[in-house]
């Protein structure tokens, strides 16, 4: 048995909850957490139906097919709701409840016997995800990471090159058209960055862990600050405390890493609110 | 004929209560419910040993309300959009359901079949006890909402005359709480934890497409679900592997794309 | 500077604008006024490009609606709880399709630094902006505005919910840009403030009722065509 196993699925998880911050920031300066929701349960009838197509679950062709239909539809419910800005919310449950639904049918028929089974999306396959490995400076090394770390790039380009537009598009886009720049394709750009994050770390994660990542521990940062920038790191810093702790845990325990992960931070926010609320009466 | 009993009353009586959450702006907190249901489903297990649906119903129920309350005081306290609150929720509560299924089976629990009844809907595992009890319950919260339904509709437009007419607004809410977490509950065995939401929204957003006046929209509604309630039965009794949960929710949200492409073709300038 | 020929927006099959024509000479303040649904947040729309005209054009002479042009939306259209502070709302409106990809925070200093001190909100720099009264919400809004150094600056009621010392802070500065060769165009809900405020007035009500200097166009019979018989006005 490979000794390095958990440090491995430690590196692995690690790597989707960094990956997660940048989008969460993103979702949280939009206002549109529950797009997170809507998103990661949309993709399953996508990722069945271009398996299908392309016959192959780890191809660069499934991941681009995956993430640019993925696309068109957070962009297609993103579109929808701002001509019913009230009820945003009913048409996010319409979408993402009628397309897991459609994905569970199509997996039941096509894709039984393939590592797309309603299990796997709702909890993740953070265990498998460490088996499919290549050989690296000497080192076998899960194929996941190198994703991974392809995706934290793009990531790390992508906030330091566009942080600002992003920004100035969720505060006040009416002046960003005035000034020339196509707002609908910086959008398209944006929810573009923010499917590629969902999907990657779905695979790993599951469904509803990855609406966690991408929610929680930005909600715990903005307790501390409100600019961008610092809404990283202090995500950053406390999700990293959380799962040093859910490390421990889990692998002394024999516990889901992700649950205990999620519901560790959970606990945080939770204390903190109370504990904030307190204070600010006194 | 039970079976379809059973499920056309549960849905209309969701339908119903998903219409109040629509107009109160607050769809998702049916998936919020849904979600924390998971971990109250666990707990009834541990307490009792056993997913009668009697015993969930009561568990599961004390427990969502408790969240629910909590859930309040955080809307209360923090500057947060209710969209992530309830996003958090709906993320702790599943991750805690996660969890504790985790540690019964760390303690040799072997439970994964009665569980995924409820994490994915088995309507086939829904005995002639659990249909009398979802028909009974349906049947109450449907004339509940008839007979309270212009208070209800004065609540939903204007809380702040509805509480100078001397109705408790806080009471009023509390008690929609208890009817769509009971009927959430109980529409776990027939949808599972995700779609349950789809049970709630899409009748009742398919008909909105067609009608404004409520009259007429739940009448839409009525049909709508009659036939797609029929359907689903027939295609599940007809096609092994087909659930019928899911394909409930394929054959509602089918309609409505036709419906709101009707409606995009129709009104194309609205789009502009 | 800005001519506009039978200008028309219909909503569906409802007419919103109908053949609305002026031409605006600029160097001076432009109040539109007008009743609820007349049409005055189209009209800037339109204007703007923001919105398509289903018939009619709108020219500009002289200046470059991407370059020269500040809109500013009314206060309800951001969202106040948005993670910003004072500071970093303006530096952030001088993102240009120039400059998005490379946008270096202290090249922009000094600029955005005079702004906020033209505007006395410098001290509140590092407050984030739910944190502001709406005097100070609109000022930190006009000065997201001149920080991009605009010909002409395009306000959307911006005096509403503000305070009357408020109102008059704003109105003098808005004075003083005009002095130095600005235009300003503006929607304004106040009739009893329209003669001190205004050098031009456009009155509209879907369609447009008059145009022309305020003392020739301010009057019984146009506010009676604009608002009906209801409006009481010494006038």
């Amino acid at each position: 048995m490979d000794s390095y196993i958990y440090y491995k699925l430690f590196f692995v998880f690690f790597l989707v909850v960094i990956n997660s911050l940048f989008s969460a920031v993103w979702f949280f300066e939009r206002r549109q957490s529950l797009l997170v929701d809507a998103i990661s349960h949309s993709v399953l009838p996508i990722l069945v139906l271009v398996y299908l197509f392309v016959q192959s679950l780890s191809s660069f062709s499934f991941v681009f097919f995956a993430v640019l239909f993925s696309t068109l539809v957070a962009w297609l419910i993103s579109f929808l709701s701002k001509f019913n800005t009230k009820h945003s919310q009913s048409l996010i449950g319409v979408f993402f409840s009628g397309l897991f639904a459609l994905g569970l049918l199509l997996t039941n028929v096509f894709a039984r016997n393939v590592h797309l089974d309603a299990d796997s999306v709702l909890f993740g396959a953070l265990e498998f995800s460490i088996f499919e490995n290549i050989q690296m400076f000497g080192f076998l090394m899960p194929i996941s990471i190198l994703k991974l770390f392809f995706l934290l790039s793009v990531n790390v380009i992508c906030f330091y090159c566009f942080r600002n537009l992003f920004s100035a598009l969720s505060f006040d886009q009416t002046n960003l058209k005035l000034h020339g720049f196509n707002t609908n394709l910086i959008d398209f750009f944006q929810l573009f960055l923010l499917v590629l994050n969902v999907i990657f770390c779905f695979e790993v994660v599951g469904v509803i862990l990855t609406l966690g990542l991408n929610v929680i521990p930005v909600l715990i940062a903005s307790y501390f600050s409100y600019r961008t920038s610092d809404l990283l790191n202090v995500s950053l810093f406390v999700s990293l405390i959380t799962l040093l702790i859910a490390s421990f845990l889990a692998f002394s325990f024999n516990l889901s890493l992700g649950a205990i992960f999620m519901v560790l931070l959970g606990v945080v926010f939770l204390v903190l609110s109370f504990f904030r609320s307190y204070f600010m009466k006194l | 004929m039970m079976l379809f009993i059973t499920i056309f009353l549960l849905s209309f009586a969701l339908c119903c209560l998903g219409g109040v959450f629509y107009y109160e702006q607050k769809s998702l907190i049916t998936d919020v419910y849904s979600h924390v249901a998971f971990p109250g489903v666990v707990l009834a297990y541990v307490l009792f040993n056993s997913l009668d649906l009697y015993l969930v119903l009561f568990v599961t129920t004390t427990f969502v309300l408790l969240i629910d309350l909590i859930k309040n005081k955080l809307l209360r306290i923090t500057k947060f959009t209710t969209d992530s609150i309830f996003a958090f929720f709906i993320a702790f509560g599943f991750s805690l359901g996660t969890l504790l299924i985790n540690i019964l089976q760390n303690h040799g629990v072997s439970t994964k079949a009665g569980f995924s009844d409820f994490l994915f809907g088995n309507i086939s595992a829904l005995s002639s006890n659990d249909s009398v009890l979802i028909i009974s319950i349906s049947s109450f919260i449907l004339c509940l909402l008839y007979l309270y339904r212009r208070v209800i509709k004065n609540y939903l437009f204007d809380q702040i005359l509805f509480s100078q007419l001397g109705f408790n607004v806080y009471f009023t809410q509390r008690i929609l709480s208890v009817c769509t977490v009971v009927l959430c509950v109980l529409s776990l065995k027939v949808a599972g934890v995700v779609l349950t939401t789809g049970l709630f929204l899409i009748p009742f957003a398919t008909a909105n497409l067609f009608y404004n006046k409520i009259k007429h929209l739940f009448v839409f509604a009525l049909l709508l679900i009659s036939l797609v309630t029929f359907a689903s039965i027939f295609i599940s009794l007809n096609f092994s592997g087909l659930s019928t949960g899911p394909i409930l929710i394929v054959l509602y949200f089918v309609v409505y794309l036709l419906s709101e492409l009707f409606k995009f073709l129709r009104f194309k300038n609205i789009y502009g | 500077m800005l001519n506009v020929t039978n200008l028309s927006v219909c909503y569906t099959t409802e007419k919103v604008l109908k053949d609305i024509s002026f031409n605006f000479a600029g160097g001076s303040i432009l109040g539109i006024i007008g009743p609820n649904g007349s049409g005055k947040s189209t009209l800037l729309k339109s204007i703007l490009g923001l919105k398509n005209s289903n018939k009619g054009s709108v020219i500009w002479k002289e200046i470059s609606p991407k370059l020269d042009i500040a809109y500013v939306p009314q206060q309800s259209e951001y969202d106040w709880e948005f993670p910003s502070s004072v500071y970093d709302l303006v530096e952030n409106a001088l993102i240009t399709t120039k400059n998005f990809w490379r946008f270096n925070s202290s090249n922009f200093r000094v600029q955005v630094d005079s702004v906020l001190k033209q505007f006395n909100i410098y001290d509140l720099r590092n407050r984030h902006i739910s944190m502001l009264s709406g005097g100070q919400k609109q000022r930190l809004l006009l000065a997201r505005a001149f920080v991009l150094n605009p010909k002409l600056l395009i306000l959307d009621e911006p005096f509403n919910a503000i305070d009357h010392s408020s109102e008059q802070n704003i109105f003098n500065m808005l004075k003083e840009y005009v002095k130095n060769g600005g235009t300003v165009i503006m929607v304004h809900h106040n009739l009893n403030s329209v003669l001190d405020y205004f050098d031009e007035l456009l009155i509209l009500n879907k369609s447009l009722v008059a145009f022309g200097t305020t003392d020739n166009v301010f009057n019984k019979s146009n506010l009676l065509k604009a608002y009906g018989s209801n409006i009481f006005l010494d006038l």
